[in-house]
């Protein structure tokens, strides 16, 4: 394992770009992610900030730049690689396993690597005995995200603030079979909640950080909820860094407030 | 009794190809108009052993297996790498079954188009042994991780990959076991008929059998079974109809898609009709 980085950076994003056609979704965005804390990526619509998640997961492939997590180059990397080197995440759109249950849905992740086929044909003891712990092992996530109850419901029943909830469950589960950090990538979990919900919300996602160790990313445009929960804040404007600092700082910094000023009809910042 | 029978028993044949187009398209999501191609490299792998070297067909049977799962990578790995739209993939897998057509009349150890007589081997022993074989490895390997993987894709491919699956992987190895369902029942229907011609494993074919899934259900086993044995038994039974026999059979697909859009049991098993789920 090489690391030609402060150690302190979990996720390395250097001069990244992505284009589609003559649009410049994100333009040379350098960025670092401190392992252990909550970062924020703020910045107004068609800025870019799910653009560098989708190629941060390998969704799309940049069109220049590196990305590194933990020592690991993972700019070529296909996406179920890059889970498997601790990267994991939610949709702004959410995207569950519709007709499967809550439980199915949180073992997908447990149930990619396994025991060959060739158990599965004759369902050997072996292959019970490795469902069963895959079964526990999602119900011990499902617990803590106080989603037990929904267990064998069909994830498409759920409400939609649950559904957000069974998502971030789904990625914490793709990280239960690694060893070493993992960086878990949230897109606007808060999407379409009220301030109630909203808050709530935000004590989950502290929550969870606490009990599962993961150091996190925060696409967000409910500004309270980031200052309260960000340790650091990047914020991109047309593809680009505006700024990066802490919450305080990017509060008050007068690019920040004209960028999302500047235009008008911004959703809720 | 004898006519009863053989339909009865080619209905089964034809049940074990739809089991593993059920794999691929009701449980994976993939459509594909070639799986016919399977079969017939099934038969005629098969047919070729047992006619040329008098191979036991036990072994004849294992062998259509392996050929037309080993076929599957040929296809398989350059389209399912590349990701194509499950539209396109269907229409490639398509091309795939025509140029095996295209071989198989052009080869002499197959004697061409002109087809090749072997053996009526396959009584119903080993018809109904392999069937339930094939059923029961078949819902073990849908009840496993597999399964659950499988359908994940299909309900969501990019969250599928998200969640670390390799998508080309858990494809192609959906691909390889339902072509090898649908070997088998090549073997069979080969030595069933005693005789197999290059023009019975084409587009029309693979047509039925994906008619079969999507009338049956897609995530189900049981509905595209109990489909398949209908649409076969039902022209035999419907001989009094004359030229209307084949309409007729449209005129029922059309009924059950407009009827049960969803197949006849989508997404549910016939034993869930009698145990209520925890929902
Ligand atoms: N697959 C794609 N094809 C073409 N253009 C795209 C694609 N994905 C994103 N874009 C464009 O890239 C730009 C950035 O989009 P992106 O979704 O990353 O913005 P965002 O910051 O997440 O916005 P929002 O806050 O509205 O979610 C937009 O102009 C968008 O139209
Ligand atoms: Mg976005």
């Amino acid at each position: 394992m090489s690391r030609d980085f402060p150690l302190a950076h979990l996720l390395e994003v250097r001069d990244l770009s992505r284009s589609f056609g003559g649009i410049h979704a994100v333009e040379a965005l350098s960025f670092g992610v401190t392992q252990g804390g909550i970062t924020g990526l703020i910045g107004p619509n068609g800025a870019g900030k799910t653009t560098v998640f989708n190629l941060i997961t390998g969704v799309y492939r940049p069109t220049a730049g590196t990305i590194r997590m933990n020592g690991f180059d993972l700019t070529e990397k296909r996406p179920h690689e890059i889970v498997r080197a601790g990267v994991s995440r939610t949709f702004q759109n959410i995207r569950l396993f519709n007709r499967m249950t809550c439980l199915e849905n949180v073992m997908v992740p447990l149930f990619a690597r396994g025991s060959s086929a060739l158990g599965a044909f004759f369902r050997t003891p072996f292959v019970r005995k490795e469902e069963k712990q895959a079964r526990e092992a999602a119900l011990a996530v499902m617990d803590r995200m106080g989603l037990v109850e929904a267990a064998h419901r069909p994830a498409s029943t759920l409400p939609y603030g649950l559904q957000r909830k069974l998502e971030i469950a789904r990625a914490l589960a793709c990280g239960l079979s690694i060893q070493g950090p993992r960086l878990l990538l949230l897109d606007e979990p808060a999407a379409g909640m009220n301030d109630a919900e909203t808050r709530e919300l935000g004590e989950v996602i502290l929550k969870v950080q606490k009990d599962f160790g993961v150091t996190m990313m925060l696409i967000e445009h409910h500004i309270d909820l980031v200052m309260a929960i960000c340790t650091h804040v990047v914020v991109m404007d047309r593809g680009s860094l505006l700024a990066e600092g802490p919450p305080q700082e990017i509060r008050n910094d007068e690019r920040v407030v004209a960028a999302y000023l500047g235009r008008p009809k911004k959703k809720r910042i | 009794m004898d006519y009863e029978l053989n339909v009865v028993m080619l209905a089964c044949i034809n049940m074990i190809a739809v089991l593993g187009l059920a794999v691929f398209t009701g449980f994976t999501g993939l459509f594909s108009l070639g799986h016919a191609a399977f079969v017939g490299i099934g038969a005629y792998t098969s047919g070729v052993l047992t006619y040329h070297w008098n191979v036991p067909f036990f072994f004849a049977l294992l062998a259509g297996v392996a050929a037309a799962g080993l076929s599957s990578l040929i296809i398989g790995i350059p389209t399912l790498r590349a990701k194509l739209r499950s539209d396109y993939f269907a229409i490639s897998i398509l091309g795939f079954g025509e140029a095996l057509r295209v071989c198989l009349e052009n080869l002499s150890v197959t004697n061409g188009a002109r087809g090749l007589s072997v053996d009526e081997l396959s009584n119903t022993a080993w018809i109904l042994g392999t069937l339930a074989f094939s059923l029961l490895v078949t819902r073990n390997f849908l009840k496993s991780r597999f399964g659950a993987l499988f359908v994940a894709i299909r309900e969501d491919p990019i969250a599928a990959e998200m969640a670390g699956i390799d998508l080309f992987r858990m494809r192609l190895l959906s691909l390889v076991v339902s072509a090898g369902l649908c070997g088998a029942s090549g073997v069979l229907l080969a030595h069933r008929l005693a005789f197999i011609q290059p023009v019975m494993f084409t587009l029309t074919q693979s047509t039925q059998l994906l008619a079969s899934v999507i009338a049956g259900g897609i995530g189900s086993l049981s509905g595209p079974v109990i489909v398949s044995f209908v649409f076969t038994a039902l022209p035999e039974m419907l001989r009094w109809l004359n030229m209307w026999r084949l309409p007729a059979y449209g005129l029922l697909l059309v009924l059950i898609m407009i009827y049960r859009p969803q197949g006849l049991l989508g997404y549910r098993e016939l034993s869930d009709l009698f145990r209520r789920r925890p929902r």
